[in-house]
């Protein structure tokens, strides 16, 4: 639980922060401080949000629908660290959980197997290249979980044997899922930059503010 | 040190770094990447007294509030507060010392809607007392005598959102009384209050200044100056005065206000006026029928879960009125101005506007700042609807020369002082030329020279024939500037009586009379008084059952057994005391996916015996069965989840699952944390849409649009909407974080919920109905 302290958000902080009084103090600060509790909860009430917009975008198959808070915790992710991915992964999804307990299932295991592999692979060398090359790392993994989980709890949501669905893996399953993580690549390399900027202010006024 | 102080300044400043502040109009403290906002403060408060800090915007109280409050830490010098020396240039920030004195202090800030936690108002109020490791019983004590002394007590199981400013302001207040502490520190918290409330915190205040408490009011008010024994005033990082309030306040007479009025020639705005409203005025004058502007005929609207809003509204407003709108808190001032600028569609009536172009000036307008500078940010509307490069320069240079923003019109708009963001986002508005004006409480929360240039400015405006309406709670402003004010009533529905009532103190026999007649006319259910609150069923067991349930509808495969699940979910419908017709309401996000399903089986499943066969089409009676077995499976879920979120709120599911994992906290894992996070986000959705249906009409009205247009113009226009959200939300956690370390966030590990679970015969009896229906449904199972 601890060791992420360490390579989760000092790397914002440490251009603007000159005291050195201060760096002391602040490494002596548990993971858990105030600010850290509101600002995955700010995350994981925008994926939340965006977890209920729901958008067909494969024609061939309409019940499978896009939803856009993969993004919101890659974003998180990159800036926080694997672990905020997890944490917010889990939260967002806990509505869906108990509104529809196998896809809420689904998309915590999905978001989750996105976002960790990114963000720790960011993580290691924050460089616009390293984004890329973890994200489409992620997607991989993402798309494999999307179908492995999609042959396992198709069967109880409609009346379809296993192999059938199998048979739907290459013309639907499988590019469903490649659209699916091309869109969340896209949109999270155009936000990241603007979002990661207020972050970085917003991170740097906080420590110019010196809270305790 | 001497016990006997509450807090003790040596030598105190402090310093931002790394970020520039630019100065304002009335300082000249600029430096490159570094600022003073305080410099060598000396101050002691003895413990009882009530102190005054006044200072303009921008003369540091609000770092001097955060440094007392315990939040931030000095750059240098020596604070005190009560005993525990929590910084000293020797040794630095010491952590601990800072967590054991906040528990002495309580901290308001201007925004109460950045301190409230909790889902209910009386659990936030239970927050601190929580956090401290208080019983329940005495929690709940605490929690409705500090609501009864601010008279809130009505509101105990409202949801804080839905409150207005105002009383969302009276439940911070109740939140920072709970926990009883020595100190009470407020930061300007009467900006968004209006009068009578005003009278009735001031009330309060008084009273626990008597029994000993010692108060800290941070304002630029002098008039506030009266009430307290001592006046500090604060000018450009420094004390510039102490004294007793008698002498501060004999100082003012003779010496004027604080600060020198601005003068701005009134008549030099004609370029920013839009030639359609001048010609309009003009006209008016000649002819005695004026020409109507707002046309709005029985206009209501009225939130969920709360009966505050607008009730069969009438209103006509003619070209060139400075119409002012005032009402107590929760009258539905913002919600007709949110009407008026087309944020709020009205649920019921007609309401016609014939502006060309409206204004729009929401609650604190800093928020729809976007652009990387202030005349990029000002240039966004005009730019937006062609207006010819030369001219929007014209325009631009006129109002920033107006305003006094000409030195920063090159400057970042996240580095300004608070006032400044405040005229940049107005100027970023007139700039449009709105023929008509709609603002909502636009000085609220700035120093008197601020406010004193928005209404020099809303004068010459009005005076050149821009239509106003404005909402404010200043007298003075509507004798000043208003051709019509307009009074909302409370429609609130179970304060009216205390509203007239003269606030009095919470032990007079007139409080308890109030509080009857409520309880009689009141149409929710009260709060049991003085009591913890207990469910009916234990949230963990009902949590566990549900979630059985739950899953237990997947494995419902013949017509008796899903028999049996419809038995089962109309259970929960009857628990649950839902009308049918708000469940219709709340599953219609459902129904698209449980038809979906339903027909995919139904053409998908093609054993059993064929009942229809037509060309590509074909149907049997198994797809028949899978069709009404899978849609109904699904229907079954639906019902039962939006039934149980009226039986226990999302919140108490979060405690329920709180405190199931609890074993885990002892091998490390934050329970807590996470739950609070949970919490929190629900928190947040309100705060959040709000934020960004207002960020969205406001930046709609200066011409952003997605739907069409250029590409290029499409992407600013999701910039001009995202960045604003984001970086408002940001500014929201950020605040509430403070609440959190200010309300006994550090003390987690003491924490003692006051809604007590336990496990009662119901609950043994949910249990044994869940294990009888698993039953019956493999009896029904194996009869087929």
């Amino acid at each position: 639980m601890t060791s992420y302290t360490q390579n989760s958000d000092n790397s914002h902080s440490q251009s603007t922060n000159s005291q050195s009084n201060q760096e002391t103090a602040e490494s002596l600060q548990p993971y858990w401080t105030s600010q850290r509790i509101a600002i995955y909860a700010l995350f994981t009430t925008l994926a939340i949000v965006l977890s209920f917009i729901q958008i067909p975008i494969f024609p061939a198959a309409p019940f499978l629908r896009y939803d856009p808070s993969g993004i919101v915790v890659l974003l998180a992710g990159f800036a926080y660290g694997p672990l905020a991915a997890v944490i917010i992964s889990v939260l967002s999804a806990l509505p869906h959980v108990f509104t529809n307990p196998f896809g809420g299932l689904i998309l915590i295991a999905c978001s989750i197997a996105f976002s960790v592999p990114s963000a720790w692979l960011y993580s290691r060398n924050r460089t616009r290249k390293t984004a890329i090359i973890s994200m489409i790392v992620g997607a991989v993994c993402f798309i494999a979980t999307a179908i492995i989980l999609n042959l396992i709890i198709t069967p109880f949501y409609t009346a379809t044997p296993l192999s059938a669905v199998i048979a739907m893996i290459v013309p639907i399953l499988l590019p469903f899922n490649l659209l699916k993580a091309g869109i969340h690549l896209i949109i999270t390399m155009v936000c990241y930059k603007p979002i990661t900027g207020l972050l970085k202010s917003f991170t740097a006024s906080q420590t110019a503010s010196r809270r305790v | 040190m001497n016990p006997s102080l509450a807090i003790e300044l040596e030598h105190v400043s402090f310093t931002y770094t790394g970020i520039a502040k630019t100065s304002d109009s009335h300082t000249s403290a600029v430096h490159n990447d570094s600022y003073n906002a305080l410099h060598d403060i000396n101050l002691s408060i003895p413990q009882g007294q009530w102190v005054t800090i006044i200072g303009t915007n921008g003369s540091g109280k609000t770092t001097l509030s955060r440094l007392l409050a315990g939040i931030s830490a000095p750059s240098s010098g020596r604070l005190t507060l009560y005993g525990e020396t929590v910084y000293d240039n020797s040794v630095s920030i010491n952590r601990e010392a800072y967590i054991q004195a906040r528990r002495h202090i309580s901290y308001v800030t201007q925004n109460p809607e950045d301190q409230i936690v909790g889902a209910t108002v009386k659990d936030d109020v239970a927050f601190e007392p929580e956090n401290l490791g208080w019983q329940p019983q005495d929690t709940a004590h605490a929690v409705y005598s500090s609501l009864d002394d601010t008279r809130m007590t009505n509101f105990a199981n409202h949801d804080p959102h839905n409150l207005s400013g105002g009383q969302q302001q009276r439940v911070a207040f109740s939140s920072a009384l709970a926990p009883q502490t020595e100190l009470l520190i407020l930061d300007e918290p009467f900006a968004f209050v209006d009068e009578s409330a005003r009278e009735c915190l001031l009330e309060t205040l008084k009273n626990i200044h008597k029994s000993g408490k010692t108060i800290i009011l941070i304002t630029h008010h002098t008039q506030l100056a009266r009430y307290s024994d001592r006046v500090v005033e604060l000018h450009n990082g420094e004390v510039k005065r102490d004294m007793s309030s008698t002498d501060y306040i004999s100082h003012v007479h003779t010496h004027g206000s604080l600060l020198p009025p601005t003068q701005n020639n009134i008549e030099n705005l004609g370029i920013l006026v839009s030639s359609h409203a001048s010609a309009q005025t003009a006209h008016n004058t000649l002819n005695s029928h004026p020409e109507l502007l707002v046309d709005a005929r029985d206009i209501s609207y009225s939130y969920t879960d709360s009966e505050s809003g607008i009730h069969n509204f009438n209103m006509s407003i003619a070209r060139g009125e400075f119409v002012t709108i005032s009402g107590p808190n929760g009258s539905g001032k913002s919600t007709l101005a949110g009407m008026l600028s087309g944020a709020l569609r009205p649920s019921l009536g007609d309401m016609n506007i014939y502006a060309k172009r409206i204004g729009f000036v929401m609650q604190r307008p800093e928020q729809q700042l976007f652009a990387s500078t202030v005349y990029d940010d000002i240039a966004f509307g005009p730019r937006n609807f062609g207006v010819d490069p030369q001219e929007v320069d014209e325009r631009i240079t006129q109002i920033t020369h107006f305003l006094g923003l000409e030195s920063i019109i090159r400057r970042p708009v996240w580095n300004l002082s608070g006032g400044q963001q405040r005229l940049v986002a107005l100027a970023g508005i007139l700039v449009m030329k709105p023929d008509f004006l709609i603002l909502d409480e636009p000085t609220a929360g700035v120093d008197t020279a601020t406010a004193e240039k928005i209404l020099t400015l809303l004068k010459s405006l009005h005076r050149s024939g821009t239509t106003i309406v404005m909402i404010t709670h200043s007298l003075n402003h509507i004798q000043q500037l208003a051709t019509r004010a307009i009074v909302l009533n409370d429609t609130g529905f179970d304060i009216t009586s205390q509203k007239h009532e003269k606030c009095n103190t919470p032990q007079s026999e007139n409080t308890h009379e109030v509080r009857d007649n409520t309880q009689i006319s009141a149409s929710t259910p009260l709060p049991s008084q003085q009591a913890v609150p207990m469910s009916r069923f234990d949230p963990r067991v009902l949590t566990i059952v549900t979630l059985c349930v739950l899953f237990t509808s997947f494995a419902l495969e013949t017509p008796w057994q899903l028999f049996l699940g419809v038995v089962v979910a109309g259970a929960y419908v009857a628990m649950s005391h839902i009308q049918l017709s708000k469940l219709v309401k709340e599953l219609h996000g459902f129904w698209l996916f449980i038809a979906f399903m339903g027909l995919f089986n139904l053409f998908f499943v093609q054993t059993g015996n064929e009942i229809i066969h037509t060309g590509m089409l074909r149907i049997t009676d198994a797809g028949v069965w899978s069709c009404i077995l899978y849609a109904g499976r699904f229907a079954l879920l639906a019902v039962i989840a939006v039934s149980t979120m009226h039986i226990l709120p999302a919140n108490r599911i979060t405690d329920a699952v709180e405190s199931m994992c609890k074993p885990l906290k002892k091998i490390g894992f934050p329970v807590h944390e996470l739950a609070l996070t949970t919490s929190l986000s629900l928190r947040f959705l309100p705060i959040i849409t709000h934020d960004f249906r207002n960020v969205m009409t406001a930046q709609s009205l200066r011409g952003a649009t997605i739907t069409h247009g250029p590409f290029s113009s499409r992407i600013k226009a999701i910039q001009a909407l995202i960045i604003p959200s984001f970086s408002s939300a940001l500014r929201h956690a950020d605040k509430l974080s403070i609440a959190l370390d200010v309300r006994g966030f550090d003390n987690l590990s003491h924490r003692v919920p006051w809604r007590i679970m336990r496990v009662t015969w119901r609950d043994y009896a949910l249990i044994a109905t869940y294990i009888a229906y698993l039953i019956a449904l493999l009896t029904v199972g194996t009869m087929l």
